[in-house]
C-alpha cells in the first residue's frame, strides 16, 4: 500500500469509503465500541470495535487478557445486569484472574469441556441471539473438528449477532502463528493477534502486563500494530520509545 | 361370616385402609406366560410342543409348557423324560424365572401407556389400575379390548377381568366364565360376593395346600366361606382364607404399586395410525406440550424436568428427557428443548402413543411488570427469559454439569478460591421474583451471605488460566530461600526477567498435610508471565529440595 502514489492511494481511500457505504448500508449499522486507548480507536473504523459481529483474537494467553478487557468494555456499554458467556475448550480458565479485567464474579457464564467444534458453533450461535449476553467467547484454537469456521457457519454466527448486538469473540488460542488458508474465522470483521511482550521496569505491582496488540486485517480499516500496557486504571498505549527500553531485571522478596 | 363389618374397626386391618372410593382393577393374567415369551421370536415354538425346564434334585422337570406340549399330556411338573416318552420331538428349553420376571415388568412399563399405575403381580399377572384413565380410550370396555389385542398381536394368550379389587379381578382372570370378565362397578362388597359366590376358594389366591384343606372340608366354593365365621376359619386355616377374602371383597385395601412413581403432571396422545414422520412427531409433541402446560398453568406451576416417552408400535419405547434451570409451563421454550431431541426418537414402524410429563414440578413466581413490560429497578424480565431460555439449551445438550458461573469461596488455596456453581441446584432456593430485587436471582447465591465475598480482591494478581494439577517444574535460584532465576518447563529453559514476590499462601490449618507455598509472579524473555510457586520452606540446613511447581499463567 505505502508503494501507491498518494494520489493512487487517495483514490483507494476514497474507493474504501464507498465500499463502507455500501457495505453498512446493506447490513444494519451496529454501535461501535471504543477500546478507550485513542490510537487504537482511530484506527477502527467508526473509532471502535464494531458490535453485533464477529472478531478473531489469536496469540498466546495476552489474547485471553485482551478478550476479557473487551467484554468488559461491552458490558460496561450495554444495560445493566449483562452476563458474559465463555465457552471453553478445557477448564483452565480461572475466574479471579478476570477481576483484573473488570469481569465480576456473577457477571461471568463458562460452559466447559467443549472440544469439538460443531459443539462449540453451536453454542455461540445460541449464545449471540441472547439478549441478555453482552459479549461471548469462544476458544476454538485446537478444537477437535476442524480448522477455522467457515464462511456459512461464519454467515450463520453473524446472523445472530446481527439482530442481537452482542459481541462476539473467537479466541484461538495455541495459534500463535498465522495459518494460511483454511484457519481462523472468515467472516470475522476484524482479526488481532495479541502477544505478551516483556513489560517495562514494572512498578510496586510486579511485571507490568504488556501487550503487542496486532489488528491484521479489519474491514474498512487497515492493519496496525501497537505496544498496550495494562495497568490498575485500564490499558494505555505505551510510546514506542519507551516500548523498546531495554530489559530490566527486578527482584523482590 | 354373616354380618357385615366396618372395615375401620376390624382387628387386623390398618386404621386408614378404608375401601377407596375410585379404583377399578383390570387383570390380565398370561397364563402361557414363559412359553409364549420364549416363542415370541421362535415361531416353531408356537406351532410345535414346547416346554422349559428346571433342576430338582437331578431330574429335569418340566417347568412350563405351551399350550400343544399341554394337550400332548405334557404338564408342568412332570420329569422331561416322561414327557420325552409322550412327545419325542419336544422342544425344550431352560427355564429361566429372572428372565421372565424381568419381561413381565417391562411389559408393566409397556403397559404403562394405559394408566400409570401397573404393577405385576406373581409371575404372570398384571393389574392396572384404570379409574379414570377410560375416557381417552373410549370407555372401560374399549380399553380392554385394545389392551386385549395388543397382547395377543405380541402372541400372548391372556385372560382379562374388570372388578373393583385386585383379588376379585384375580379370581375372575382364572375362573371367570367369560373373557373378559366384568364385575360390576362401584357395588361394594355385596356386590363382589355376588360376582364371586359360584367361584372355587382357590380363586381366593390362596396356596394350595390351604385350597387343599378348605375343599376338604367341603368348603370348595367361595360362597361356602360367607356363612362362617371368620374367628372360625383363621382357627381351622389360619388367617390366609379370611384375609384373601377381605382383600377380594374390597374390606381391606389392596394397594397397586406403580412401578415408577407417578408423575404429577402428564399428558397423552394414543394415534390409531402409528405415526412416524418427524413433522408429526413435531405436532404431537405441540399439542401435547399445550395441555401440559394449560395444566401446569392452572396449577400455578411450572416444570423443572420432563421426559417425553415415544411408545413404539414394535412394543418398546424411546425415552427423551429435558431438564431446565427454573420452573417453566411457556411452550416455546420447552418445545425449543424438545425439538433439539426430537431427531434421537428413532420411530421404527411407528409411534403409536407419545406420553408427556412432568416429574418434577415447583410452584412458579410470576415476575411483576407493569404495562411497560420493565420492572421498577430497571430491569428486563424478558432479559431474565431469555438468558434462562439459552441456559437451559446448552444445559440440555451438554449437560447442566458443564455450565456453570464461578464463585468465590473463602480460601487461601488458589485452586479452591473459585468454586462452579451449577444452574440446577440453585433453582428451588431462589426463584425470579422472589427476592427484593428481581435480578438477584441472576447473582450467584453466595452473595447473599455475609461470610462469602462478593467477589475476588482485585489487588492480589491472579493468574487468567489455573493448571489443575499445577506442573512441575525445574527451578533454579541463586540463593536458598530467594528468588527462581529461571525454570525448566516441558524441557525449555525459561529465563526469567522480571520475578515478583513471593506472595506466602498457607493452607487451612486443618489441612496439615499440604506445604506452604511461596508464589512468584515471574515474567520470561519472550514476554510470558508465569505463576510459579515452591512447596515447602527451603532451609539452607534442610536435605530435601524444595519442589517448583507452575500453577498459572498470566495474560
Amino acid at each position: 500500500m505505502a508503494t501507491l502514489p498518494k494520489t493512487k492511494r487517495d483514490a483507494a481511500d476514497a474507493l474504501r469509503r464507498t465500499i463502507r457505504g455500501i457495505e453498512e448500508a446493506a447490513s444494519p449499522e451496529q454501535p461501535r465500541l471504543p477500546l478507550g486507548v485513542s490510537r487504537i480507536d482511530r484506527a477502527l473504523p467508526g473509532g471502535g470495535l464494531r458490535l453485533g459481529c464477529i472478531h478473531e483474537v489469536a496469540g498466546d494467553e495476552a489474547a485471553t487478557g485482551f478478550c476479557a478487557a473487551l467484554l468488559t468494555l461491552a458490558l460496561a456499554a450495554g444495560a445493566p445486569g449483562g452476563k458474559i458467556l465463555w465457552l471453553a475448550r478445557g477448564d483452565d480458565l480461572y475466574a479471579p484472574g478476570l477481576v483484573r479485567y473488570g469481569i465480576e464474579a456473577g457477571q461471568l457464564l463458562v460452559v466447559s469441556g467443549l472440544r469439538r467444534q460443531e459443539d462449540m458453533l453451536w453454542a455461540m450461535e445460541e449464545a449471540l441471539r441472547c439478549r441478555a449476553v453482552r459479549g461471548v467467547v469462544a476458544e476454538m484454537g485446537g478444537v477437535a473438528g476442524g480448522g477455522g469456521v467457515g464462511p456459512a457457519a461464519g454467515r450463520r454466527l453473524m446472523l445472530a449477532a446481527e439482530g442481537t448486538g452482542v459481541l462476539g469473540l473467537v479466541l484461538s488460542r495455541r495459534d500463535g502463528e498465522r495459518r494460511r488458508g483454511g484457519g481462523g474465522v472468515q467472516v470475522a470483521v476484524s482479526r488481532w493477534r495479541v502477544t505478551g511482550v516483556p513489560g517495562g521496569h514494572g512498578g510496586s505491582d510486579g511485571p507490568e502486563t504488556r501487550w503487542r496488540v496486532e489488528l491484521r486485517r479489519c474491514r474498512g480499516g487497515r492493519p496496525a500494530e501497537w505496544i498496550v500496557g495494562w495497568g490498575d486504571e485500564g490499558w494505555k498505549a505505551v510510546p514506542p520509545s519507551d516500548a523498546a527500553s531495554g530489559p530490566g531485571m527486578r527482584r523482590a522478596g | 361370616m354373616s354380618r357385615e363389618r366396618n372395615p375401620a374397626t376390624q382387628p387386623g386391618a390398618p386404621a386408614l385402609s378404608g375401601p377407596r372410593i375410585s379404583r377399578r382393577i383390570l387383570a390380565a393374567w398370561l397364563p402361557w406366560w414363559p412359553s409364549e415369551r420364549l416363542a415370541r421370536h421362535r415361531p416353531e415354538a408356537r406351532s410345535r410342543p414346547f416346554v422349559t425346564v428346571a433342576e430338582h434334585n437331578g431330574l429335569l422337570i418340566v417347568d412350563a409348557a405351551n399350550p400343544r406340549a399341554t394337550r400332548a399330556g405334557l404338564t408342568p411338573g412332570m420329569p422331561l423324560a416322561d414327557g420325552r416318552a409322550i412327545v419325542p420331538d419336544v422342544i425344550v428349553r431352560p427355564a429361566d424365572p429372572a428372565a421372565d420376571a424381568l419381561a413381565l415388568e417391562r411389559l408393566a412399563r409397556w403397559a404403562d401407556r394405559f394408566t400409570p399405575r401397573v404393577m405385576p403381580d406373581g409371575t404372570d399377572t398384571l393389574f392396572l389400575d384404570i379409574a379414570g384413565c377410560t375416557r381417552i380410550f373410549g370407555g372401560e370396555e374399549a380399553l380392554t379390548a385394545s389392551l386385549r389385542s395388543a397382547l395377543e398381536g405380541f402372541g400372548l394368550t391372556v385372560r382379562l377381568a374388570l372388578a373393583d379389587t385386585p383379588g376379585a379381578a384375580w379370581a375372575l382372570t382364572r375362573y371367570g366364565a367369560e373373557n373378559p370378565a366384568v364385575a360390576p362397578s362401584g357395588a361394594g362388597p355385596d356386590g363382589l360376593k355376588r360376582a364371586l359366590s359360584r367361584l372355587p376358594v382357590a380363586a381366593l389366591r390362596l396356596g394350595s395346600d390351604v385350597a387343599e384343606a378348605l375343599v376338604s372340608f367341603g368348603l370348595d366354593r367361595i360362597c361356602t366361606l360367607f356363612a362362617i365365621e371368620p374367628v372360625e376359619l383363621i382357627r381351622r386355616f389360619g388367617t390366609e382364607p379370611v384375609r384373601r377374602l377381605d382383600q377380594a371383597l374390597g374390606r381391606i385395601d389392596e394397594p397397586i404399586t406403580p412401578l415408577r412413581p407417578l408423575p404429577p403432571r402428564e399428558a397423552h396422545r394414543a394415534f390409531a395410525e402409528p405415526i412416524s414422520t418427524a413433522a408429526d412427531i413435531r405436532a404431537a409433541v405441540d399439542g401435547l406440550l399445550d395441555d401440559l402446560c394449560g395444566e401446569m398453568g392452572r396449577a400455578g406451576e411450572g416444570a423443572r424436568r420432563l421426559y417425553l416417552v415415544c411408545h413404539r408400535v414394535e412394543g418398546d419405547r424411546r425415552t427423551l428427557t429435558v431438564g431446565t434451570s427454573r420452573p417453566l409451563r411457556r411452550k416455546k421454550p420447552l418445545m425449543g428443548l424438545f425439538a433439539e431431541k426430537l431427531d434421537q426418537v428413532e420411530p421404527g414402524f411407528g409411534i403409536d402413543e407419545i406420553v408427556l410429563a412432568a416429574d418434577i414440578v415447583e410452584t412458579i413466581d410470576e415476575l411483576q411488570t407493569d404495562w411497560s413490560g420493565e420492572t421498577p429497578g430497571g430491569y428486563r424480565a424478558a432479559d431474565e427469559e431469555e438468558l434462562a431460555n439459552l441456559l437451559d439449551r446448552l444445559g440440555n445438550r451438554f449437560g447442566f454439569g458443564r455450565i456453570g458461573r464461578p464463585v468465590p469461596r473463602e480460601s487461601w488455596l488458589p485452586e479452591r478460591a473459585a468454586v462452579r456453581e451449577g444452574l440446577l441446584g440453585s433453582g428451588s432456593g431462589v426463584r425470579p421474583g422472589s427476592g427484593p430485587h428481581p435480578g438477584s436471582a441472576a447473582q450467584p447465591k453466595p452473595a447473599a451471605h455475609p461470610a462469602v465475598p462478593a467477589s475476588w480482591p482485585e489487588d492480589r494478581r491472579r493468574p487468567l488460566r489455573l493448571l489443575s494439577p499445577p506442573e512441575p517444574v525445574e527451578a533454579v535460584n541463586l540463593e536458598p530461600g530467594g528468588s527462581p532465576f529461571g525454570f525448566r518447563y516441558r524441557g525449555r529453559f525459561r529465563q526469567l526477567r522480571a520475578v515478583e514476590g513471593p506472595e506466602r499462601l498457607e493452607c487451612e490449618w486443618w489441612r496439615e498435610d499440604a506445604p506452604r507455598r511461596d508464589y512468584y509472579l515471574a515474567e520470561d524473555e519472550a514476554g510470558c508471565r508465569y505463576w510459579i510457586y515452591r512447596a515447602g520452606t527451603q532451609d539452607p540446613g534442610t536435605t530435601p529440595r524444595p519442589r517448583w511447581f507452575l500453577h498459572g499463567v498470566f495474560a
